[in-house]
């Protein structure tokens, strides 16, 4: 007997052939040939003592503490969650919109001081100032639209 | 306005569906009454307490992150069990992976000494205490590989079919049919080779 009808006399008692032909054809084997009627005995009575059979097994520490660690798991996987949700949606929606807002001001402040006067602009050009602890140097480029503030202290030359 | 829940009375569907709404309560109930069976499939899948305590409760947190999945098609210590298994096979998995196991790998396949056998007959209509056929099945259970054991749990005790077993344990319909037919012929040999040792 090779292999593959050994494979098929298992089939043929889990009930898994694909088709009636092969369930008839195996099912002759079985009861004609020998060997095959054995083996076929052999799995069937190795399944029979299994089913419903299992040993069953005790959890082996008290339920309250197994409890306590599931909750404990949940709570800890839930937390990075739960900011977010308490949070009202109007909040939420605030963050967005004051940076927008920010940036605006920003840009409306630089546009402010760029069309301000031909004065000022020449002013905010370049500017230099010295203090006792630390020098800042800041540089205004019109054609880019640029500010840009260069901050220098004397124990970090 | 709701009704309040007398936990320990109500039915598992509705205790899920309580839960399902977050109710803690509810969950814990469910907990009590499936502990022991899902920490017993852990058990008869890993054979090490520790690990199958340890694994039982993530299947448990598992479940309750997924609990809104559950629709009921089956019940639910049923897609609890799911749940374990699966959490056991990637473990198992893990395990197999730090192995070296290269004859063993082969056995699993093609049968080992099991191959060569002579066809036994276990005699399951001797008399014997059903408790004591049970820890003979076990102790032959613990001797196999885990992958013929577990193909052995899927398909006895779990009654899965050829199919969804090979998707779980990702593998082919031939290499179930391949294991389950070894994994058989040698819990037949070592259930017939512990009847002959208590025997002497």
């Amino acid at each position: 007997m090779n292999k593959e009808m050994t494979f098929e006399i298992q089939a043929y008692l889990d009930n898994e052939l694909a088709s009636e032909a092969d369930v008839k054809r195996v099912a002759n084997l079985v009861s004609q040939e020998g060997e095959a009627s054995r083996l076929y005995k052999e799995l069937k009575e190795t399944r029979q003592i299994l089913v419903g059979n299992e040993l069953p097994a005790k959890l082996p520490e008290s339920g309250d503490f197994y409890w306590s660690k599931i909750q404990h798991a949940i709570e800890r996987e839930e937390m990075p969650r739960t900011p977010a949700h308490s949070t009202p949606w109007w909040l939420r929606l605030l963050v967005p919109i004051a940076g927008v807002a920010c940036v605006g001001l920003l840009l409306v402040g630089t546009g402010v001081m760029t069309l301000g006067g031909k004065g000022r602009s020449a002013y905010l050009h370049e500017i230099e100032t010295s203090i006792d602890d630390a020098s800042a140097i800041s540089f205004h480029s019109q054609s880019q639209g640029m500010t840009v503030v260069w901050v220098k202290g004397y124990d970090n030359p | 306005m709701t009704t309040k829940l007398d936990y320990p009375a109500e039915p598992d569907v509705k205790l899920v569906k309580a839960a399902q709404k977050g109710d803690m309560v509810a969950f814990e109930e469910l907990v009590a009454r499936h502990r022991d069976k899902i920490y017993a499939r852990a058990f008869s899948m890993l054979r090490n307490e520790e690990e199958a305590t340890d694994l039982s409760q993530e299947a448990w947190v598992k479940a309750w992150q997924r609990l809104v999945q559950f629709q009921g098609e089956a019940s639910f210590v049923t897609w609890m069990t799911r749940i374990c298994i699966n959490l056991c096979l990637d473990q198992l998995r893990k395990q197999k992976r730090v192995r070296t196991d290269s004859i063993e790998q082969m056995e699993e396949e093609v049968g080992g000494v099991e191959r060569q056998m002579p066809i036994i007959t276990p005699n399951p209509t001797e008399r014997l205490e059903r408790g004591e056929l049970r820890q003979r099945i076990d102790k032959a259970l613990g001797q196999l590989s885990y992958e013929h054991r577990t193909v052995l749990i899927l398909h006895e005790f779990e009654e899965l079919e050829y199919k969804e077993i090979a998707k779980r344990m990702e593998c082919s319909i031939g290499t179930v049919m391949s294991r389950l037919f070894y994994a058989r012929r040698k819990m037949a040999a070592l259930l017939a080779g512990l009847k002959r040792e208590e025997l002497r």
